[in-house]
């Protein structure tokens, strides 16, 4: 994997649903490993990146950083916002898990617990959003 | 008179062998398509993703494709559907996007060749799931390829699309 390649989780979508998937690349040379290893362990809690990578590859060059997320360890910085401890619970509450022939699978989408992980939701939650209520709107 | 009888048997007996293994012959044929390798007709979906940058391709095969028919005849037609799950380039990416705001549907309608990498396609994870599309329900593989695939080439636009799937469960 060359340097500039950022390490990263699998996500994809099943017909109008998205998921973050459960496999993903962690690239060694990154420069601060413990930061990416967290990072990218934190997507399979469930949290969604609050940045926008426009460069298609994955690399550093054209992140955008959500507004409010500029010192969080999903966003610009290292600090963990409170805002997702509540996703990573709307998370362990959205995981009705079926037991089939490939073992447990994974059945919700992560647009059930987390809207800033929905494709082409740029702008994700600000910590003083209010998250909840909306998310109990919308079900 | 025991001779020929016996000779007779004998006779019958080796057409029998020849038709058993004629049989097996086009048991083995028929079994043995490139399942590695595929050219078939298609639903495409690109789409990026903002958790990684990347821009995926969903390609959901028609099995048994009868063009003379029309894509809701062929649906109506499937038993199951299997669905790749790649990353492509930006240029390829692009690409499908054109294609789709051309007809205005979000699925596009294509011949498709698919090089997968991995020797045995189906150890790829596979996760099964029912969609539904245009009101029928089908059974649906997806299968985790991502970046384990060394080609994927659109033969033929087919000018038709379907604006939705819906994941059921």
């Amino acid at each position: 994997m060359p340097d500039s390649k950022a390490s990263f989780v699998n996500s994809f979508s099943k017909g109008d649903s998205y998921f973050i998937g459960n496999t993903g690349v962690i690239n060694n040379k990154s420069n601060n490993i413990t930061k990416t290893v967290i990072h990218e362990t934190l997507h399979l809690l469930g949290l969604s990146d609050r940045y926008d990578d426009f460069s298609g590859d994955g690399s550093p060059r054209g992140k955008v950083t959500h507004s409010g997320f500029e010192n969080d360890i999903m966003g610009g910085g290292n600090d963990v916002l409170g805002v997702h401890y509540e996703n990573i619970i709307n998370f362990g509450k959205s995981l009705p898990r079926n037991e089939n022939e490939n073992g447990f699978q994974y059945n919700s989408s992560n647009s059930n617990y987390d809207r800033a992980s929905k494709t082409g939701l740029r702008n994700g939650n600000k910590p003083t959003t209010h998250y909840h209520e909306e998310s109990k709107q919308a079900n | 008179m025991e001779i020929n009888r016996q000779h007779i048997i004998m006779r019958n007996l080796n057409k029998q062998t020849k038709l058993l293994v004629l049989l097996l012959s086009m048991f083995f044929f028929i079994n043995c398509h490139n399942k590695e390798n595929f050219q078939e007709i298609a639903l495409l979906d690109s789409y990026t993703v903002h958790q990684n940058g990347r821009y995926n391709l969903n390609i959901y095969l028609l099995d048994k494709y009868n063009k003379r028919k029309s894509l809701k005849e062929n649906l109506e037609s499937q038993d199951s559907i299997r669905c790749y799950i790649l990353i492509v380039d930006k240029k390829k990416y692009n690409h499908i996007e054109k294609l789709k705001e051309k007809i205005h549907k979000q699925y596009i309608l294509c011949d498709v060749s698919v090089k997968l990498v991995n020797d045995k396609y189906h150890e790829f994870k596979v996760e099964k799931n029912i969609i539904k599309i245009q009101n029928s329900k089908f059974k649906c593989d997806f299968y985790m390829v991502f970046d384990d695939f060394d080609s994927f080439k659109i033969n033929t636009f087919l000018n038709d699309g379907i604006d939705s799937i819906h994941l059921v469960e």
